[in-house]
């Protein structure tokens, strides 16, 4: 059930028809039932999943609350990230590993029969698993209590807006949004229908007709691209994922608006980045913090000395990449982001908080946002690379002459069109620093901005109706 | 001259008063009011568009034409002596068939007035004419025409090609076709809902015309390139054969046009890339009481008879034409 579908609002608007007469625990329970609807439209088999990882962390969870013994906590957390761990392991690497090993092991002669399995991954493994194990942990590290009912646990692992791409809420933040009672002001209600609209806007009409480019591009072999040809491909999938993901980022956080929650945000114009770590206070804030407080500070973070940080920057940024896929491309994707934070760190470009930045001269700042920016396109030629093969031949074509065809031409003004209003949206906001400032503009600006995304929305859906690109993580 | 000062008095207040509440209206933040402008504006484009609808295109406004002759037809009584030949298809149809000089060949056969009325809008399949044969030609208390052909090439007439749903809902169906479409397997939610919202906002229904025509004026090599990218899934892609295709689409529109009397022949088009007719799809034909009219490999060739890979041009039509008015009598 796709966010940009009819079934969905179709799904939505019953939903929400029988939320607002029902009384809070009610609509807990209604909920529920409706998050595993929504999941189990896709494959009803992989509820259990769902399911297992639900039971497993609530009881866990409850064991590191009232045990008074070290070990036995600390067993509860081993059984809750392993499990977790496991699902993921097996459903998303096994594929991989071990067809890696085994091509290792023919390499070095042996005959090898491990056991290839043709796994399917069930959508949004990636996010719905971190969440439920950042619970155990954060009641482990006593920085959240323990659900009481099982179904109010149950909802905070399964919320639908959220389930099968995020953002990955921390239990802190969305388990008592779930025990209050909820209300949906006129404020709110303005907040969601911006989400909702100007994400679909992101989704339907930006990152879609950016991907027939972007397919065609990667789709030809290398040596019939030109270095012009390869480059308008990685500017289009740049905008092609920014516009898909952060479009589902504002549709679930503006249906959960509508339903009384508060989501956090999951991007706030990421191609305004003047370095690396401001990128990623920017992109996927919700996976970038729960690698930073999870992953990197449980490694040491930058406690033991500069080495040591460096250390933990590449180990975190390359099992960052890994989480996005079983594939070598993504661990490249991440070692490369690791380089880029330790290079911008050496170089001493890496104290871009926004103090230092109203400090720095309007110059400097826009020739490091356009240097950010082409580094962030360098990193989706590895992303959205098929093979390391083909990495290999478009940086070839890209170093050679520009050859602007007219396919360039007719790319590059679908690019602008499409994704320059983008663009100008995400201009003003960063200039205003509020995301919120287009519904704080005056009712004429509210309604040719809802205007036009409405009319754009009808008019200039793509031929074909995309997935949203991060459902395969 | 009193009343005249009184009435340009009260005049301007209410100027000055509508003005104040336009203005403070634009200032609201309220989203009530902003929605419902919001949905004003789309209204008035939704309204604006069925007022131009004809002119928007070609094919529109062959929908319009095509519609307004079958509604002609069966208001007036047939003259005895006039033979109606329906043909019926896409743009392959379209393009191939020289509709004058096939009723003047088969007026040499036929010792009547014969006419041939082409429906044959764009990118239309099996899904499309089910709903045009059951509306426009036979379900009605009078049919149209006495004989129909229906072109068709790689998996046009089979199951398995995805409906458009918005489009069907639009121009091609009803509501009351609903039901039964959903009986022969138009069962994806989506498509259903499509199917409504295409009913009702023509907005919606046209979305590719006006993006086209939009985009053509400011993208350059538009149309070229857009077609070339979405070429998959599209009429100019040859389809493999599928095991599993299944014509009961077919079957309900030969049933259809049986029940009517109606003549049918099923015509496999020509195109420069070759395809395979399946053997399934002859069987029904056959069992269903039509005539099946192979014409996929004429004395045609790709330079002179062909506009692009799969539509014949003037010259192709002609030859076309002689060897269906041949094949038919």
């Amino acid at each position: 059930m796709l966010f940009n579908s009819f079934v969905f609002w179709g799904f939505f608007a019953a939903v929400l028809l029988l939320y607002r007469w029902l009384p809070h625990r009610s609509q807990n329970h209604m909920l529920l039932v409706a998050s595993y609807i929504f999941y189990g439209y896709w494959d009803y088999r992989f509820l259990s999943l769902i399911l297992l990882s639900t039971a497993v962390d609530y009881v866990a969870a409850k064991a590191v609350a009232s045990s008074q013994h070290q070990g036995e906590r600390r067993t509860w957390l081993v059984v809750s990230i392993a499990t977790n761990l496991g699902i993921l392991g097996f459903f998303k690497y096994w594929g991989f590993f071990t067809a890696e090993a085994d091509a290792l092991l023919q390499a070095m002669g042996f005959n090898s029969a491990l056991p290839v399995l043709n796994i399917i991954l069930p959508i949004g493994i990636s996010f719905y698993t971190f969440q439920s194990m950042s619970y155990t942990i954060d009641v482990y590290r006593g920085q959240t209590k323990p659900a009481g009912r099982f179904l109010d646990f149950a909802l905070y692992v399964s919320f639908f807006p959220q389930l099968v791409a995020g953002p990955i809420e921390r239990s802190s933040r969305l388990l008592p949004q779930i025990l209050q009672p909820r209300t949906v002001d006129r404020q709110a209600f303005h907040e969601g229908l911006y989400l909702i609209i100007s994400g679909l806007f992101r989704k339907v009409v930006v990152a879609d007709n950016m991907a027939p480019i972007v397919n065609s591009i990667f789709s030809r072999p290398t040596s019939e691209l030109t270095a012009a040809e390869v480059m308008i491909g990685v500017y289009a999938f740049a905008f092609q994922i920014y516009g898909d993901f952060s479009g589902y980022s504002n549709i679930a956080k503006g249906i959960a608006r509508w339903l009384g929650f508060d989501l956090m945000w999951n991007f706030r114009n990421p191609y305004f980045a003047i370095s690396p770590s401001d990128f990623w206070r920017r992109w996927h804030i919700s996976l970038s913090t729960w690698l930073r407080d999870y992953l990197y500070i449980a490694l040491g973070g930058n406690r033991g000395g500069r080495l040591m940080t460096f250390r933990n920057l590449m180990l975190t940024m390359t099992l960052g990449g890994l989480w996005h896929g079983a594939a070598w491309n993504f661990v490249v994707w991440g070692v490369y982001h690791g380089l880029l934070l330790i290079g911008y760190r050496i170089a001493g470009l890496d104290g871009g908080d926004s103090t230092s930045t109203n400090k720095m001269s309007q110059f400097k700042r826009v020739l490091l946002i356009v240097l950010m920016f082409h580094l962030i396109c360098f990193s989706w030629l590895l992303f959205r690379a098929d093979s390391m093969e083909q990495i290999t031949g478009m940086l070839a074509t890209a170093g050679g002459g520009l050859g602007w065809t007219p396919f360039v031409t007719y790319s590059a003004t679908m690019l602008l069109l499409f994704a320059g209003p983008l663009l100008v949206l995400d201009y003003v906001t960063e200039r205003k620093n509020d995301l919120y400032y287009p519904i704080r503009t005056s009712g004429t600006t509210q309604i040719g901005m809802f205007a036009y995304m409405m009319l754009t929305l009808i008019i200039f859906p793509p031929p074909a109706t995309q997935e949203f690109i991060y459902f395969q993580f | 001259m009193e009343t005249l000062k009184a009435t340009i008095n009260t005049t301007y207040a209410a100027v000055i008063s509508a003005t104040t509440a336009l203005a403070r209206f634009l200032r609201t933040q309220n989203p009530g009011y902003i929605l419902a402008a919001v949905l004003l504006i789309l209204l008035t484009a939704e309204l604006g568009l069925r007022t131009i609808e004809s002119s928007l295109s070609g094919n529109v406004r062959h929908i319009t034409e095509f519609k307004t002759q079958f509604a002609d037809l069966r208001s007036t009584t047939p003259e005895p002596e006039t033979k109606t030949l329906v043909a019926v298809g896409n743009s392959l149809v379209n393009n191939a068939l020289n509709a004058p000089m096939l009723a003047e060949l088969t007026r040499a056969h036929v010792p009547a007035d014969v006419q041939v009325i082409k429906a044959t809008p764009d990118a239309t399949f099996g899904w499309d004419w089910w709903c045009l044969i059951r509306n426009q030609i036979t379900n009605h208390h009078k049919h149209v025409g006495e004989h129909l052909l229906l072109g068709f090439a790689w998996d046009h007439l089979t199951d398995q090609r995805p409906p458009n749903a918005s489009r069907m809902g639009a121009f091609f169906c009803e509501p009351a076709d609903f039901a039964p479409l959903i009986q022969l397997g138009m069962t994806d939610h989506s498509k259903l809902a499509e199917f409504w919202v295409g009913r009702f906002s023509r907005l919606y229904a046209h979305r590719e015309t006006i993006r086209s025509r939009l985009l053509d004026a400011f993208v350059p090599e538009y149309r070229e390139y857009t077609r070339a990218l979405n070429a998959a899934g599209q009429e100019t892609t040859p389809q493999r054969h599928h095991p599993d295709y299944t014509y009961n689409l077919l079957s309900s529109k030969l049933s259809l046009l049986a029940a009517s009397q109606i003549n049918v022949t099923i015509i496999a088009m020509p195109t420069v890339t070759p395809y395979e007719v399946d053997a399934n799809l002859i069987k029904t034909i056959i069992d269903n009481g039509a005539q099946f009219i192979d014409l996929r490999r004429l004395p045609v060739n790709e330079a002179d008879h062909y506009l692009d890979p799969i539509h014949l041009n003037d010259q192709g039509a002609e030859i076309f034409t002689k060897y269906l008015a041949e094949a038919l009598h």
